[in-house]
């Protein structure tokens, strides 16, 4: 009968978007419960995050400019990016407790891309501690595509990676911040 | 089982009303845009398709698709849709339509054919550009290579696969453009309440929407699960904003880099937003965003 099928419908449609939507509600808590592995790379996250907090507030002008603090943070997500994060991903570390996307292990070389260009952009960043030109310098405006070619996040360039280093904090900060945008859009679950 | 049997009451009842205002209005008006095709401006109508994120929908980037030639699958709870071809190509594409074509599409949602589009297409966003707009964006549009091809059919829930019962879904829940200005605003509230609700189409997925697919009445901007896929999506009321600790700047800030006060980088839809829309905004449009949010 059609009103039976419909009802049946109904039910199917929300049973299954409650069951969907359980694992989303968990995913934001899912670290509480974490051990091993995937413990220590939410721990290391969530350090890097701390750090970018700071670096955050002095660019956005709610914290006062402090060089140290940019060159030692800096350094600290240098130090966080590259292998020393790629090693805390091992082949079959997904778990219930884990944010990370299974996409990480599917496409391992642009994941080790990203943990490579993050640790590059920071250590740029840190050589911007010494930068002359004040804090309200503009940055060199982001390239603006003319024409409509879609924006995948492309590798920064040694050459640009040098460029950022020379140039002043706030343009090395947003290109830190832009390549974790880019790596946690790609491989993180949605929070 | 008694709340679906409520739900089917609700979707008939709400059905009847608008079929009955849609007997009595009619349906959605067309706007007839009075300045000529080729008065638009290609980089003014580039920045307002960036704006409006029209390539994450029209272009299956992941699968190394051509640009605008048709997107990627997005699910959402009445089916999975196909952004279409909208490249210049005459056969497959907007090569044979006129500037009032594409208008009717993004002012009252209609193809060439008179028939209605599915809302997943924001045209209730788009309505509030101008003529002016449309026809920058149109030409833009004409600057993309023109491709051959269709995208796959749209796999619409069989509840909701039929398309007449869009147009009284329009009558309810369409209100048409272009956007005017609230003359006790500064320019730059009315800018952000432009883009919000306009060619950013925040709306689309922070309001969320009631059984039939509408916005929520009285719940503008106060967040659900209406996310691609479902995915959680936060309130951006001023209240919640607020409460969250978002300054103007901090909005401005995350929606040019991806960072959040917390220091957090957002990842998920809003990651992609940021990557294709918002980061290449100005420094000026972004404020007007953070200008409005703060103040609605």
């Amino acid at each position: 009968m059609q009103l039976e099928r419909l009802l049946s419908h109904w039910v199917g449609a929300l049973a299954l978007t409650g069951l969907a939507l359980m694992p989303m509600a968990s995913a934001h808590e899912a670290h509480k419960h974490a051990t091993g592995v995937v413990a220590e790379r939410a721990d290391l996250m969530k350090e890097v995050g701390e750090a970018s907090k700071q670096i955050g507030d002095m660019m956005k002008g709610k914290t006062p400019f402090e060089p140290a603090v940019l060159r030692s943070n800096g350094a600290f997500i240098a130090k966080s990016g590259g292998s020393t994060l790629t090693a805390l991903f091992p082949a079959g570390s997904q778990s219930s407790t884990s944010d990370a996307l299974p996409a990480i292990w599917e496409d391992w070389p642009s994941f080790e891309d990203y943990a490579d260009q993050m640790s590059k952009v920071a250590k740029a960043l840190s050589a911007t501690a010494d930068w002359q030109g004040g804090l309200s310098a503009t940055p060199p405006e982001s390239k603006q595509v003319l024409g409509l070619a879609p924006v995948a996040p492309a590798p920064l360039s040694d050459a640009e990676i040098k460029a950022l280093a020379a140039g002043p904090p706030s343009a090395a900060f947003e290109a830190l911040v832009k390549t974790c945008n880019a790596c946690h859009t790609a491989f993180r679950k949605p929070r | 089982m008694r709340r679906f049997i409520g739900y089917l009451i609700l979707l008939l009842f709400v059905g009847g009303i608008g079929l009955a205002a849609y007997l009595f209005f009619g349906g959605p008006e067309p706007r007839k845009v009075t300045i000529s095709a080729d008065s638009g401006d290609a980089v003014r109508g580039t920045y307002l398709a960036h704006m409006g994120g029209c390539v994450a929908c029209h272009t299956n980037s992941k699968q190394g698709g051509a640009l605008m030639a048709g997107g990627p699958p997005i699910k959402t709870p009445f089916g999975t849709f196909y952004g279409p071809n909208i490249t210049p190509d005459k056969r497959t594409g907007i090569g044979s339509w006129t500037l009032q074509d594409f208008a009717d599409a993004m002012t009252a949602g209609l193809r060439p054919d008179g028939r209605p589009y599915y809302p997943v297409f924001p045209y209730t966003s788009y309505t509030l550009m101008s003529d002016q707009d449309l026809a920058d964006l149109w030409a833009a549009l004409h600057t993309v290579p023109a491709v051959e091809g269709r995208a796959p059919a749209n796999k619409v829930d069989q509840l909701y696969d039929h398309r007449f019962l869009l147009i009284p879904w329009q009558t309810l829940f369409m209100k048409p453009g272009p956007y005017k200005e609230d003359p006790n605003r500064s320019e730059a509230w009315n800018r952000g309440a432009f883009i919000v609700n306009g060619p950013g189409h925040c709306v689309a997925c922070h309001t969320p929407r009631n059984i039939l697919g509408g916005p929520e009445e009285g719940e503008a901007l106060q967040g659900g699960s209406g996310g691609p896929g479902g995915e959680r999506v936060p309130a951006i009321t001023k209240e919640a904003l607020t409460k969250a600790g978002w300054t103007a700047g901090d909005i401005a800030y995350a929606l040019k880099t991806g960072l959040t006060p917390e220091g957090d980088a957002m990842g998920g839809s809003m990651g992609e937003v940021v990557t294709g829309s918002t980061s290449m905004l100005s420094d000026e449009d972004r404020q007007a965003i953070a200008t409005y949010l703060l103040d609605q």
